[in-house]
């Protein structure tokens, strides 16, 4: 062997402990989330409350139509963005896609690449607009596929992990994993981690113990507070988390009157003793939060109640000023609706919106017996007796809680 | 002294090859994928493969007319996938069709038998791939012939025009070499 092989060789080692440095890198430890609770929500939820009727608060502005020809018919809707009078719509449950249309509900165009190509991707867990850039930003696996606002592909950034959601700010993104295993023999001992724009990955919300509990699958939200700010919520937990360009820290803790000691401390992060953590609930009847959307004062949501066997969901508002729970019920005395469908979960500009399919308005209408209500209710969402055309969106007026 | 640099080096040599092996090895951190055991590798296997999907295809007389109605005149490329099929797979899988059927002119046609029953469900799935894959549902034939082996999740053959069952390969998203092996057997990769 003469010396310039030897060299390449020892130049080869080097290269191999940097990547064993890399590897260490990657299983440190977790980031303790800044433990500091800006206000405790106490959460009414077995006494009625509808003091304030939920179509007073949510008073409906107008309705838009979502355009429907052969390229923007929606399958389904996983959730709903709206970026510089554009209204974008996700849907990473059926058919991959992303359809864009203007603030008028006017068809502009469809992401949808699937594929193997370098543009293309398989499927995707969840999307994004990123508010700094306008770019559309897809979750595929273990990358994120970057389009810029038109739908026309700008790059990939790779991931050290699957995810199942995401959210993007202007320096930094996070990322949930449902999963607590990562693979055959891989422990996963964190839920959350972040990534900066200098690829630095930070890792947060540990389990304590390793077993292959329950995956957490679709029950963590990122829901937008403004351009700079997000909610995290995930299931069981009732600590409802800040994220911002600084970090994640801890926000809010909502109590659930009544149910205070009902749920064991280690119960979110113990896999191994609470492996089926939906069984372990109903059984011991400990609610939990299942959405968490806020709009200026008020939090609207759902909640999850658990009795004699049963997962009941609950829509609520919560007004942050006089801090109460000010409606936890499941119809609409105007309408005679169910409201858990027309809980707002996005904004466009600073009216709160929900989205409602035709095939749903249909229903309402077939099962009321009433004529009155039938009328209302088709006069309400402008219902034109096709059920097969794209959703609805409702655009609500700004919340506004009268203080009694 | 010479001799000393040189088993130095020697032994950071032997080093480094350690700690790329290490390195290559580390297995990838993916979910959702499980090994499969059973393969049908000797010609006895490969023919008792053959007849549990010609036993499988026989067994609901509305999905056999249908799929002599399909089969008629040319020979299909079937997938058939189970209710345990991790959804990566089975999109993985189903995007290496769709690309076939979207970019080659006259390409053969490819049915794709799903435990989904319901409609709209189909409809969906249909939709995603452009309508260029037909998608036939079979509700709980899988789990009569083929749950025993639980790591077969997911099939691929061919049906002639005779109505032979050709070409019956088990699908794993992790063989990614020996899928890619088949495709071009079969005419979906060139």
């Amino acid at each position: 062997m003469n010396f310039m092989n030897i060299k390449q060789l020892s130049l080869l080692f080097i290269l191999a402990i940097c990547l064993q440095a890399c590897k260490k890198e990657k299983n440190q430890g977790t980031t303790a989330v800044e433990n500091k609770v800006e206000k405790n929500l106490p959460f009414e939820i077995d006494e009625p409350l509808n003091n304030e009727n939920f179509d007073s608060i949510l008073q409906k502005d107008k309705i838009i139509k979502l355009e429907t020809n052969k390229n923007s018919l929606i399958s389904s809707i996983s959730k709903i963005e709206f970026y510089n009078n554009k209204i974008y719509v996700i849907d990473a449950l059926n058919e991959y896609s992303v359809t864009c249309f203007d603030i008028n509900g006017k068809f502009k165009f469809k992401l949808k690449k699937i594929g193997r190509g370098p543009d293309e991707y398989i499927n995707f867990n969840d999307a994004n607009i990123n508010m700094a850039s306008g770019d559309i930003e897809l979750l595929g696996r273990k990358k994120i596929l970057i389009y810029d606002s038109l739908g026309n592909f700008k790059k990939i950034i790779k991931l050290p992990y699957n995810a199942d959601k995401f959210c993007s700010l202007s320096e930094i993104r996070f990322f949930y994993k449902n999963f607590t295993i990562e693979g055959p023999g891989q422990a996963g001992s964190f839920r959350l981690y972040s990534i900066n724009s200098d690829g630095v990955v930070k890792k947060y919300l540990k389990f304590d113990s390793d077993g292959n509990g329950e995956a957490l699958y679709g029950v963590c939200n990122f829901t937008r507070v403004n351009n700079a700010e997000y909610r995290f919520s995930e299931r069981f937990n009732d600590t409802i988390y800040k994220i911002s360009p600084q970090g994640i820290r801890s926000f809010y803790k909502i109590d659930f009157l009544g149910y205070e000691n009902k749920r064991p401390k280690d119960f979110l992060s113990n896999q191994k003793k609470y492996p089926d953590k939906t069984k372990f609930a109903i059984n011991m009847a400990i609610p939990k939060v299942s959405g968490f959307y806020e709009f200026g004062n008020s939090i609207i949501g759902f909640y999850t109640k658990y009795s004699q066997r049963y997962e009941c969901v609950y829509p609520y508002i919560f007004d942050k000023k006089t801090n109460k729970m000010v409606q936890n019920q499941n119809r609409s005395y105007n309408l005679g609706l169910e409201l858990i469908l027309l809980v707002p979960d996005f904004k466009i500009n600073k009216n709160p919106c929900a989205h409602i399919s035709p095939s749903t308005i249909y229903n309402f209408i077939e099962n009321q017996k009433n004529p009155e209500y039938k009328k209302k209710i088709k006069a309400y969402f402008e219902y034109d007796d096709n059920i097969n055309t794209n959703p609805y969106i409702i655009v609500y007026k700004p919340i506004k809680i009268n203080e009694k | 002294m010479k001799n000393k640099i040189n088993y130095l080096l020697w032994v950071l040599v032997l080093g480094a090859f350690i700690a790329i092996g290490f390195w290559i090895l580390e297995p990838n951190k993916v979910f959702d994928v499980k090994p499969t055991k059973i393969k049908a590798t000797n010609i006895s296997e490969h023919e008792a493969f053959e007849h549990t999907i010609h036993d499988m295809l026989h067994h609901n007389k509305k999905v056999w007319s249908n799929i002599q109605t399909l089969c008629a005149n040319n020979s299909e490329i079937f997938f058939w996938y189970s209710q345990e099929a991790c959804s990566t797979c089975t999109d993985s899988a189903l995007t290496y069709l769709y690309v076939y059927a979207k970019s080659v002119k006259n390409a053969k046609r490819i049915v794709i038998i799903t435990p989904e029953t319901d409609k709209k469900q189909i409809e969906y799935f249909s939709r995603r791939y452009d309508n260029l894959l037909k998608f036939v549902d079979s509700k709980g034939v899988w789990d009569k012939y083929l749950s025993k082996f639980n790591t077969i999740t997911a099939i691929f053959f061919v049906v002639d025009s005779k109505l032979n069952i050709t070409d019956p390969y088990i699908f794993e998203i992790d063989n990614e070499k020996e899928n890619q092996l088949y495709f071009k057997k079969i005419g979906i990769l060139p």
